[in-house]
């Protein structure tokens, strides 16, 4: 594993001087997280946040930081006040910029950008509100 | 002068499940609830994908949507708990909490539409037990909502709001359905959410109050061949108000539900 100082670096300013740094590994993000206890070998809060603090850019490459589902368990039970979701999202958006960003999330982002929307208007919604969105119908 | 919500129904609630948007529409006429709606609003955007693959553009939409529910009235109102994260943090985050208040409107009506609920119900639940599932975000992060929402510290809003249709309400957990990393890794994310389905017994459905957890918690059964219905609140709340069955959107779901 190479060990970038600048990226930990990048990470603490970005995100708040000493803020990831505070963290002292007691593991209350992973005993809280539901992704842990279901399969702590596919994501592990904790280990994020020592990789990030010992500058291990690879942590950009791993899947795990794409399985994070943002509950925000983690931040709400940390004793040091350490918001995991952002580290998270600044993760993610680093690995996209790199190219490492899986595609059916990219998807959802281009329908954003393309259509407005991230869910596609299928024939049959539309049917149904052209029929009933016109007006509410009340009983009583 | 009387107030005008602006009512921003997201993606999943007026293009997949138009139902969800249909039965809000009726509540709000039904209580009297003056409200406006917009063309130009796009996705909240996600709090999720978007937000972590274009921070810059998960910003940048959700201050626009707020620009413009700033110019049609006093308080924007969601159905989803993705849209309220999105544009009440963007609110906190970009404007220092000066744009447009922003609530979801669960909880909007638990604060100012209780007591006229209960005197206009038409079909009570009576005899219903339900599993209620809030979700992560309808008070998460709650360095930020309860900055706002103090009473969501001590009260189970959905709790109480199913009560008052008559309906028995179990559960209650504020945990998470697993929905985001659906595409990344599905067999994570079911098992997640099967933990969550699991956790109810002897009832007759769950009720969400987010459209992603219902497409979610559907998609899980469906797949699983379990017949467990799960209710948008709004539906049922509906419905108690006097929506005819038939128009609240039911074709839509994947598990048929029980007769209400």
């Amino acid at each position: 594993m190479k060990l970038n100082p600048f990226f930990k670096e990048e990470v603490n300013r970005e995100l708040g001087e000493h803020k990831i740094l505070m963290c002292y590994q007691c593991g209350k993000c992973s005993s809280f997280c539901p992704l842990f206890n279901i399969e702590p070998e596919k994501f592990n809060p904790r280990r994020i946040i020592e990789m990030v603090n010992i500058g291990a850019e690879d942590v950009l490459k791993l899947d795990d930081i794409w399985r994070c589902t943002t509950c925000y368990e983690c931040a709400e039970n940390c004793p040091q006040k350490i918001n995991f979701v952002e580290l998270i999202v600044y993760l993610r958006t680093k690995a996209t910029e790199k190219g490492y960003a899986p595609k059916l999330p990219l998807q959802e982002l281009e329908s954003v950008r393309k259509e407005g929307f991230s869910v596609p208007l299928s024939p049959r919604a539309k049917k149904w509100i052209e029929t009933y969105m016109v007006e509410v119908k009340t009983r009583g | 002068m009387k107030e005008t919500l602006v009512y921003f129904p997201g993606c999943l609630a007026s293009r997949k499940f138009p139902g969800f948007d249909y039965s809000t529409r009726f509540i709000l006429q039904k209580l009297n609830i003056e409200f406006k709606m917009s063309d130009e609003f796009s996705c909240c955007p996600d709090p999720v994908w978007v937000r972590s693959l274009s921070y810059k553009e998960w910003k940048e939409k959700g201050v626009r949507n707020l620009e413009i529910a700033k110019n049609l009235g006093s308080k924007l109102v969601t159905i989803c708990n993705g849209c309220f994260e999105t544009l009440f943090t963007v609110k906190k985050t970009f404007f220092n909490g000066k744009s447009i208040p922003v609530e979801h409107l669960l909880y909007t009506l638990w604060k100012n539409k209780k007591e006229e609920i209960k005197n206009k119900i038409i079909n009570p639940l009576k005899g219903k037990r339900f599993g209620i599932h809030e979700g992560c975000h309808f008070k998460r992060p709650s360095f930020l909502t309860l900055t706002e929402f103090k009473e969501l510290k001590e009260v189970n809003v959905l709790k109480e709001m199913v009560e008052l249709l008559g309906a028995e309400a179990v559960g209650g957990t504020e945990s998470c359905c697993g929905l985001p990393n659906f595409i990344t890794d599905k067999d994570l994310s079911f098992s997640l959410a099967r933990k969550r389905i699991d956790e109810f017994k002897n009832v007759d459905g769950i009720v969400v109050i987010c459209p992603s957890c219902f497409s979610q918690f559907e998609n899980v059964l469906a797949n699983d061949k379990r017949e467990v219905p799960i209710y948008f609140y709004f539906e049922l709340l509906a419905y108690s108000l006097g929506l005819d069955k038939e128009n609240i959107g039911f074709e839509f779901h994947r598990i048929k539900p029980f007769s209400i």
